[in-house]
């Protein structure tokens, strides 16, 4: 199957170098070859059973007593938030 | 004294009695990863580790109680988070980050008093059968330095191995426990799915992620795993697993899953596989051919779902919040995709995709959906199987560690790997990896056993009654 290899890297905020490009589109397909079986099979429908049940959440209170520093690792932040560039002039 | 020659409980009774000092055994296990550098399985010894050691010590001469674990060293994947140590998935992405928090595993260790002394090279996020896709360079075999680890946990498998360490913990999305488990002679497990917290450890594929304990013997292994399952408030998809008070059998019933049965006998390593077999005969054991029809699908099942899940779970590595964004980038688009572009690897990149291709329009149905509905059937039919037979056995990859380099350039012959391991991810059910035979080139080969759901008393009981009745 030919795979359209700008879109995926859209889709996934990524660039594959240039010269890369050409053996990651034919590792992609051979990947894809490799699964496609998957999609001739005739199979009965999906258990949803391990989704959490309703019932089981919590209280919708606030249980977390350790205080964590979520901004500690950001590359660049500023008065308690995230800074990134200007997205609206 | 050889510290790596004491079993953990031996060595919680040694520091207990004060017949020597925790402080010591610490000492010794730097030395030893200090001693064997060379094989890339530490990535980092934390420099608190001996001041914890000589704090426990002197708790015990104060004759305070102690944990389980009291003084005992465990190193720790590189994906697992302990509060104000570095944690990096073995990725340029990552190479700053510090935990602000510890996972719910290490605080249940520490908790028993055990000493988390070092992280421990993997591939990148865990994506990977080798430990070559590591930002920190290849992890190599404890056996043969010419060949893999093993992966993703290389790194921990190769630290217990060669005696840097007596417990390590990896984690387990495909087989990263198993594998490299079986390449390097070391007993590993993936527990029942649920069994062990998730929280605090950087999730990869979210419904089939474990961490399990990488041990020199059963019995550790067994002791470890008894302390890090149990229901998390954390974590969701936690569950209450108290296998260890699960009754054992004299006898057990071993199942051979016929739909594998051609791939093994074209295997090198058969041989050692049906000696195997003749084992568990000898020691009056039953063995039936079960079925699991759809097993050999479950290959191709996994390399849909977890790179779709995957794609989400990284979603959130975007130049933002954690640690590289990249200095070329101008605008937020910039930020994300120069930022992703040079902080992942390549088997990383690759995986995103192949996540974003399964998952787009007009693909959703034909592989994500499908794969799923085929998760579910294959989860009925484990336990179909197991209705039959106590524990399914293969053997826990095709052969021996292969060389360094020999696939990373290939991605589906290294897929190909986890051809035995998948299943037990898929279907959420304990699968333990043991060493039991030698390759034509005399690496170690591992034996796998699979078991119904919450089974791990009866796998390890299996094992150990497998090593006693005269397995190599």
């Amino acid at each position: 199957m030919k795979v359209d290899i700008e879109y995926l890297e859209k889709l996934s905020k990524l660039k594959i170098d240039d010269e890369k490009k050409e053996k990651f589109e034919q590792d992609f397909e051979k990947i894809l070859a490799f699964v496609d079986d998957i999609t001739k099979l005739e199979l009965p429908e999906e258990d949803k059973s391990r989704a959490v049940a309703l019932s089981q959440l919590r209280e919708d209170e606030f249980t977390q007593k350790d205080k964590v520093d979520v901004l500690s690792c950001a590359p660049k932040k500023k008065d308690g938030c995230y800074l990134t560039p200007l997205v609206v002039e | 004294m050889k510290f790596e020659e004491l079993s953990l409980q031996e060595l919680v009774e040694g520091i207990t009695s004060q017949k020597f000092l925790s402080e010591s055994v610490v000492k010794y296990f730097i030395e030893q990863c200090e001693k064997h550098s060379d094989l890339n399985a530490i990535i980092e010894v934390f420099d608190d580790a001996i001041a914890k050691a000589k704090a426990l010590d002197e708790k015990i001469a104060r004759c305070e109680k102690v944990g389980k674990l009291a003084g005992v060293p465990v190193a720790i994947k590189d994906i697992i988070a302990c509060k104000g140590k570095k944690m990096t998935c073995a990725s340029k992405f990552m190479k700053d980050y510090e935990s602000p928090y510890s996972a719910t595993i290490i605080k249940k260790l520490e908790a028993e008093d055990a000493i988390i002394f070092a992280r421990t090279n993997m591939d990148e996020f865990a994506m990977g059968s080798s430990c070559e896709n590591s930002c920190y360079g290849a992890c190599k075999n404890s056996h043969d330095q010419t060949r893999v680890s093993g992966g993703s946990s290389g790194g921990s498998a190769v630290a217990v191995a060669s005696g840097l360490c007596p417990v390590a913990i990896g984690t387990d999305t495909g087989g990263s426990v198993r594998q490299p488990s079986s390449f390097n002679g070391v007993v590993g497990i993936k527990p029942t799915y649920g069994s062990v917290s998730r929280f605090g450890i950087v999730a990869f594929a979210s419904s089939t992620d474990q961490a399990g304990p990488i041990t020199k013997t059963i019995e550790d292994n067994e002791f470890i795993l008894s302390i890090l399952a149990g229901k998390d408030a954390n974590d969701g998809t936690s569950i209450e697993n108290d296998f260890i008070s699960s009754p054992t059998k004299e006898k057990y019933t071993i199942g051979i899953c016929k739909q594998l049965t051609e791939k093994i006998k074209q295997l090198d390593t058969y041989p050692q596989f049906e000696s195997a077999i003749h084992a568990f005969e000898k020691m009056g054991y039953d063995i039936v051919e079960v079925d699991v029809p759809h097993i050999a699908d479950c290959l191709a099942c996994y390399y849909i779902l977890t790179p779709a899940e995957a794609t989400s779970n990284l979603a959130r590595f975007d130049g933002v919040k954690y640690t590289i964004r990249s200095e070329e980038a101008k605008s937020l688009e910039e930020v994300y995709v120069k930022s992703r572009s040079e902080g992942f690897g390549e088997e990383v990149k690759r995986r995103i995709m192949l996540g974003n291709f399964v998952l787009s329009s007009g693909y959703f149905d034909a592989y994500y959906k499908k794969a799923k509905k085929l998760q579910t059937l294959l989860k009925q039919e484990f336990a179909e199987a197991f209705k039959h037979c106590d524990t399914i056995i293969t053997p826990t990859t095709p052969g021996e560690a292969f060389e360094i380099g020999g696939k990373i350039k290939d991605p589906v012959a290294m897929y190909l790997e986890d051809l035995f391991t998948v299943p037990a991810s898929i279907a959420g059910i304990p699968a333990l990896s043991i060493p039991y035979a030698k390759g034509k080139t005399g690496l170690p080969l591992g034996l796998q056993l699979m078991g119904a759901q919450k089974s791990e008393k009866t796998l390890y009981d299996i094992a150990k009654k497998f090593k006693q009745g005269g397995a190599q």
